[in-house]
């Protein structure tokens, strides 16, 4: 799987939540570790559900753990540019 | 690296030594009709994979990870891959029964692929309707 248009901060986070390990992390949100180390490097884009429990273990806003920044995600653009050709 | 990526690699080995052990000799002597002691190959097949989960087991000293979502949807996609190879490999199956008048073998793989096809229609309109 590619780098998706989503980046994080759980690394962050888990430094400033007492340096709660990606093991401890997974546990808690029912995923493997491997997964939240998939997730941490933007190599996996969790599930909405999954995003909202990890955000949940911290106890902040969804959007201070997964930031989406449009102008990098190229089949977004893509889309949109073919969608605005269509309405001409 | 998760137990079911290892669990990957020990079927990916398992299966190149079940392909040497039972395809090559046919592939080799370009007879498909040979008796090739299919069900030993098959058991051979699944004692090594048990023995080689053991031992992984017993190396690794901790205790499998469920599957989460990402392991899902690797298997899903990967699926999907085995899906095309196994339906194009039933389909070559097929003509070449046809071609070889061996009409039971080919109603039987044509039937095969009927099946598997409604099977997947049947469950994909139950999952709109219900929501995933």
């Amino acid at each position: 799987m590619g780098k998706t248009p989503i980046t994080n901060r759980i690394r962050v986070l888990r430094a400033e939540h007492g340096d709660i390990s990606q093991g401890d992390l997974a546990a808690q949100i029912g995923m493997t570790r491997q997964t939240v180390a998939a997730i941490e490097k933007g190599k996996y884009a969790p599930s909405l559900e999954a995003a909202f429990r990890i955000a949940a273990v911290f106890a902040v806003p969804f959007d201070q753990v997964f930031q989406y920044e449009p102008g990098a995600d190229a089949a977004f653009l893509k889309l949109r540019r073919s969608a605005v050709k269509k309405d001409g | 690296m998760s137990f079911k990526e290892i669990n990957s690699w020990l079927v990916l080995a398992a299966i190149a030594w079940l392909f040497a052990d039972f395809g090559w000799p046919l592939f080799e002597a370009r007879n498909l009709d040979a008796d090739q002691n299919m069900i030993g190959s098959v058991i051979a097949f699944t004692i090594i994979l048990v023995v080689a989960h053991i031992v992984v087991g017993v190396i690794r000293r901790r205790p499998a990870e469920e599957e989460d979502e990402r392991d899902r949807q690797i298997e899903l996609r990967a699926e999907r891959i085995g899906g095309f190879a196994l339906g194009a490999v039933v389909l070559s199956g097929m003509f070449y029964a046809l071609h070889t008048d061996n009409f039971a073998a080919a109603n039987f793989l044509f039937l095969a692929l009927v099946f598997s096809e409604i099977a997947k229609r049947v469950w994909q309109v139950f999952l709109y309707r219900r929501g995933v």
